[in-house]
């Protein structure tokens, strides 16, 4: 007996030990060499029951039956293809993802990972989709920026948030005064409009969970500062850079107490509980406000976020929303096919208008069609659609961004600095500069200067591991 | 050739299934058997992963395309050199031990309330469990609305019967929001400490209590002498556990204040999140998990000896 059990035990950490010495490495560096150059075969003719995984975030209810509805309609057409929906959670996905991509998997149809696109494509894990977004419509389609491309395009969108600052119309023409246009006046306005004693504060802005620094850096844009030129060189010590920290803070001092520990949803609960007279939000607060405060439908508007202290570019904060396929997919056409089917026409249209307003789409027609929806929403706000569709192409994420802003203007980019996991994160260098602001009372220049230190080090650790490293051209 | 194997395989089934029939139950071979599928489960589940973890935790590991670089112990020595880790660590300790004991004492106490012949006692019983059976998620969502200085209740109240003047953010001021996370913690997780010692209670022979009262023994004295020794291994057990995850919990501690303002709700294992998930730096991660283990590892073996001795002692 004791011999069996020896044996077992010994069996047991042989098998321990061999998952554990996982060959991460070799898998994560071979394998997509290997689906590239199985992307760039000739395409085989796919016959026969297929089943394509398709990824998605997006798994509200709603979305979810607009999904399946369209799945249908595309097996209707195809019946031997089976699209096989994983939902997932926008907090796992990069990992969800990557794991599969390292690994050589199957991922399927997928949404991208912001942060890792460019690392992904340039990996080799991503299938090049330039036929499809040719034939959808090309550049003459898309909304500038929207889609990803290097030398193919890789990442196909099918909606992004455009943020815009919401006001309470009824209060501004109560105090006299007009929409504004600038930052010093969007900054008189929430002096003006702060009346604690009625528990109304001039504006709602998110301090915690990197919305602060999300919602900042359209500040600094505007203002014509930037984190990084495209060389990746740091220029977030301009002057304009520490004016535009300084003027933000400015403008928190009059949110509602506890602003420093709102997230997103705290921000726009805080405007239709009726305590703020404005807040930067995108689509989302205008589907939320006919549920939860119709009252405050009539007295609202959305305009652009009007922080330009000078000649800056108007940028705003979103980032879209894109699509991809796995460069190792058994069915390479099929998951092509199914995903032009998705993301053109009135299936694009169907599944944006599942948050009409707050997904706004990538195409030009699909924008038009869903201003002129049939729905409560479309028929009583189409001017808010409208701005939305507008202002699309003005979107920018300081994560994916490296040196879109400069004295040429605004010209998105899609990558951001490699090093700029621990700068941009949640809790990051750039949220514990506001955080130290807000709550320890430190001087917007001290935390300025302490958070340049902070960037120079990581940048420099980073530059030190990866030699060869230089900057996507 | 295929259908004379039929009866074969049958056959051999058959064997096993009454040589595992004909097995007394004190038979170390059923014991093995018999802990086979949980072995299998915790190694799938919970012992592979924590190798992979400890492996992981010796290389540099790019987030996007998981590329891994030996680099030994470097990303022990730079989490040694960040005071975020050490700060991470202090408030877990304080999180652990504040929790675990005011639960202890706490817990013991309400035990011996409903231990007692009381009015609607199973009514009571019922109505303490109740925080222990809601999710962490829903408290958390729940005491984050109470305590928010806008739209809460908390700030309200104090605000309408004079104590305050303005309102206050409990949660996003640093020397507050770990309390009040802490507080959650105890009110959720005492009726655990409740439902093992009451359990306990119930097996201690009454003609130890009778005898000692008998002898002149007062309650306190029952208490000491009798009571407390006879609950003391399960005392320690539950303690061992409530440790082990308090320690690691993640859910009601980062819902909660999500690690800030500044990390000042930031325990290891929302550390562990932030530098995975956040900062993208899964060696760091990987290593702060390692050394979370092994810190367990060795609060436990203190747990054990005292367990050791408690059974001893009431033996």
């Amino acid at each position: 007996m004791k011999k069996n059990i020896s044996v077992l035990l010994t069996l047991f950490l042989v098998f321990v030990l061999a998952a554990c010495g996982s060959p991460a490495t070799e898998t994560a560096i071979e394998e997509p060499a290997v689906a590239t150059e199985a992307a760039m075969e000739e395409p085989v003719e796919e016959t026969g029951p297929r089943s394509i995984t398709f990824f998605t975030t997006e798994a509200d209810p709603p979305q979810l039956e607009i999904l399946g509805v369209i799945i249908d309609e595309y097996n209707e057409m195809h019946p031997d293809v089976f699209i096989d929906v994983v939902t997932g959670t926008p907090a796992t996905r990069g990992n969800r993802i990557t794991t599969l991509l390292a690994a050589g998997a199957d991922a399927g149809i997928f949404e991208l990972e912001a942060a890792f696109t460019n690392d992904w494509a340039e990996a080799g894990f991503l299938l090049p989709l330039t036929d499809v977004f040719e034939n959808i419509g090309g550049v003459d389609e898309y909304v500038p920026g929207s889609y990803f491309e290097t030398d193919e395009v890789y990442g196909l969108p099918y909606a992004t948030s455009v943020y815009g600052l919401w006001i309470r119309t009824d209060l501004f023409e109560e105090a006299g005064l007009d929409v504004p246009t600038n930052y010093a006046e969007v900054l008189a306005a929430a002096e003006a409009l702060t009346n604690p004693a009625e528990g109304i504060y001039g504006i709602s802005i998110c301090g915690s969970r990197n919305c602060s620094v999300n919602l900042f850096s359209t500040m600094l844009w505007q203002q014509g500062g930037d984190y990084y030129t495209p060389q990746g060189e740091l220029i977030f010590d301009s002057p304009e850079a520490l004016a535009a920290v300084e003027n933000w803070v400015a403008l928190t001092k009059f949110s509602p107490p506890g602003f420093e520990g709102y997230s997103w949803g705290d921000q726009i609960t805080a405007y239709v509980s009726g305590s703020a007279a404005m807040t930067v939000y995108a689509g989302r607060l205008g589907v939320r406000m006919p549920e939860q405060a119709p009252q405050l439908e009539a007295v609202s508007d959305i305009i652009q976020l009007p922080w330009n202290t000078g000649d800056g570019p108007y940028v705003t904060y979103g980032s879209w929303s894109r699509m991809a396929i796995s460069a190792g997919t058994q069915y390479p056409e099929t998951a092509k096919d199914f995903l032009q089917f998705l993301l053109s026409g009135d299936r694009l249209a169907r599944y944006d208008a599942t948050v009409i307003g707050h997904m706004v789409p990538p195409t030009k027609s699909v924008a038009a069609m869903l201003e002129g929806w049939d729905s409560d929403y479309a028929n009583n706000h189409s001017d808010w659609l409208a701005f939305f569709n507008a202002n699309a192409e003005f979107t920018n994420h300081p994560a994916n961004n490296m040196g879109s802003v400069g004295s040429w203007g605004f010209e998105k980019n899609d990558y951001g600095p490699p090093w700029g996991g621990p700068i941009f994160s949640s809790g990051g260098i750039l949220d514990i500069m506001f955080q130290s602001i807000y709550v320890d009372g430190v001087s917007a220049e001290d935390a300025h200067q302490e958070a340049l230190g902070l960037m120079k080090e990581v940048q420099d650790e980073w530059l030190a591991d990866h030699p060869d490293w230089t900057a996507p051209s | 050739m295929i259908k004379s194997d039929q009866p074969t395989k049958k056959l051999k089934w058959r064997v096993w299934i009454n040589r595992l029939s004909s097995l007394d139950i004190s038979d170390p071979k059923l014991a093995l058997i018999m802990v086979i599928p949980t072995m299998l489960i915790i190694l799938v589940f919970a012992i592979i992963p924590m190798l992979q973890g400890f492996y992981a935790s010796f290389f540099q590991i790019e987030s996007a395309t998981l590329t891994m670089q030996f680099n030994g112990l470097e990303n022990y020595q730079w989490l040694l050199k960040q005071s975020l880790f050490w700060e991470s660590l202090w408030r877990s300790f304080l999180w652990v031990s504040t929790t675990s004991v005011v639960q202890l004492f706490l817990g013991i106490a309400v035990a011996l309330i409903l231990h007692q012949e009381l009015k609607a006692r199973n009514l009571a019983r019922g109505l303490v469990l109740f925080p222990y059976l809601i999710p962490a998620v829903v408290i958390s969502l729940t005491w984050r609305f109470i305590l928010d200085p806008t739209l809460g209740i908390f700030n309200r109240v104090l605000m309408d019967i004079g104590i305050l003047k303005e309102p206050v953010a409990l949660l996003t001021n640093p020397k507050t929001a770990l309390w009040f996370i802490i507080i959650a913690g105890i009110w959720k997780y005492t009726p655990f400490v409740v439902m093992m010692t009451l359990a306990r209670l119930q097996v201690i022979p009454v003609e130890l209590e009778e005898a000692a009262k008998l002898d002149g023994a007062n309650a306190i004295q029952v208490f000491r002498y009798i009571t407390l020794p006879w609950l003391m291994p399960v005392i320690i057990v539950t303690m061992l556990l409530r440790t082990i995850w308090t320690f690691r919990q993640y859910d009601i501690v980062y819902l909660f204040a999500f690690g800030g303002p500044l990390f000042a709700t930031t325990t290891l294992p929302v550390l562990v999140k932030y530098l995975a998930f956040d900062a993208y730096q899964i060696g760091p991660a990987a290593a702060t998990s390692t050394i979370m283990v092994i810190v367990m590892i060795a609060v436990s073996s203190i747990y054990f000896k005292f367990y050791n001795k408690a059974e001893e002692r009431l033996n």
